[in-house]
């Protein structure tokens, strides 16, 4: 720049002379260049639109054409796309730490397994006593409802008693014998036969005698 | 601030807008879009998301506009809004996972001057000028750090005075013009480095 009659450029990319260079020039028809692009057309509409209905809140793009060049998608604008790929992985994150506490918590329902061997000793033992002395009926009765009918919560109290089961206690238990039960009765079954009506067979008509025309002689033919 | 308040031709328009007359607002869009649209240029590069980013300043400044006192033009209040949204969107992660894709696609910063496309409009003094010289300082351009670069655009679009300027990038006009003047130093020098300084 300074070669040609010793000029040099000030701010603002004026020369001493008042002049401006070339490319000083240049620069501000390529900066009018870079921003003298034409906006999509309807930006008035697009707007109106997004306000009036402020649940569509993603950009309103005037033709797919104009708003999805080779590297941008039209769906959404950058900002989504952004929360897109920050979610994604944080939702995938969360559905792992999710199914791992599931599967930890369907893993304690397991437990009553061992619970479960000792409900039905503890209602044994609660019924030995029957057949030898009454015993005090409200203990055992709630026990046996916690056993059978409150599962799962139930279990831990079962257990305890089932610990705690003296043989002497149970002695004094007493406990209302069981009513007996009425004798199942069963009609008999009645075979009913299954035989199938006489068949009838008819001869079969006779075939009468096929009559076969002789060939035409091909004439027609070469 | 009053006599600008005075000339702001928008403020009728702002006024009807504040009332809930959202056909006062359309015909505000319409009369700023140009330079919103072009502030969001210069920050983005690209102008399909400057085009998001434009449609997103008008409907915040929609939804704040009660909260416009009056103590700028509503051009420049608006131009605010959309420089911080553009600015915003220039940092966003999706730029920065797109120069993780394609490094070297973009300029550091992600502004793309590729997709910039020239208008069909020339002067024949701009004719004049080779074709050759700006196409090679387009990627200078892009390639110029931010700060000088976000000045030198927002002069060069004509949209914007200094005082205007300085209000959106937050810094004194003193500053703009250095910032202005600095850009074009850098340029030159990297074009006189290409061999062109054949002023």
């Amino acid at each position: 720049m300074s070669d040609d009659g010793g000029r040099r450029l000030q701010d603002g990319g004026r020369t001493e002379d008042g002049g401006r260079d070339r490319i000083d020039l240049a620069i501000d028809h390529a900066v009018r260049e870079i921003l003298d692009v034409e906006q999509p057309a309807g930006v008035r509409y697009r707007v109106l639109r997004r306000i009036a209905s402020p649940v569509a809140s993603a950009p309103v793009h005037p033709s797919p054409v104009a708003s999805a060049p080779a590297h941008s998608s039209p769906v959404g604008s950058a900002f989504r796309r952004k929360f897109f790929w920050l979610g994604a992985p944080l939702a995938a994150a969360a559905a792992i730490v999710l199914a791992v506490l599931l599967s930890r918590g369907t893993e304690r329902p397991e437990a009553p397994v061992t619970v479960a061997t000792s409900a039905p000793r503890a209602t044994r033992a609660v019924k030995s006593p029957v057949t030898s002395a009454p015993a005090t009926v409200p203990a055992t009765t709630v026990e046996r409802r916690n056993v059978v009918g409150r599962a799962r919560r139930s279990i831990d109290r079962t257990v305890v008693a089932a610990a705690t089961f003296d043989r002497a206690q149970a002695a004094d238990t007493e406990i209302a014998p069981l009513n007996e039960i009425d004798p199942i009765r069963v009609t008999e079954l009645t075979e009913s036969p299954i035989a199938p009506a006489p068949i009838a067979v008819r001869p079969l008509n006779p075939i009468t005698a096929l009559q076969v025309a002789p060939l035409t002689p091909p004439d027609g033919r070469n | 601030m009053v006599a600008e308040l005075a000339v702001d031709p928008d403020s009728e328009l702002v006024r009807r807008a504040k009332g809930g007359d959202v056909e006062a607002f359309g015909e505000l869009v319409e009369r700023n879009r140009r330079a919103v649209f072009r502030a969001a240029v210069a920050a983005v590069g690209s102008p399909v998301e400057a085009d998001d980013v434009a449609q997103e300043a008008f409907v915040t400044a929609f939804q704040k506009l009660n909260g416009f006192r009056g103590d700028s033009s509503f051009k420049t209040w608006l131009l605010t809004i959309t420089w911080r949204k553009a600015v915003d969107r220039r940092k966003s992660v999706t730029k920065w996972m797109q120069r993780l894709v394609a490094p070297g696609a973009e300029a550091k910063d992600g502004w793309d001057p590729m997709q910039v496309l020239p208008s069909g409009e020339r002067s024949q003094e701009e004719e004049l000028l080779t074709a050759d010289l700006r196409r090679r300082l387009k990627p200078l351009i892009a390639g110029l750090p931010k700060k000088l670069r976000d000045a030198l655009l927002l002069a060069g679009s004509g949209d914007h005075s200094y005082e205007e300027i300085g209000q959106l990038l937050k810094i004194p006009v003193g500053t703009v013009k250095w910032r202005v003047s600095e850009a074009r130093k850098v340029l030159k020098t990297k074009m006189a480095a290409r061999g062109y300084d054949d002023v």
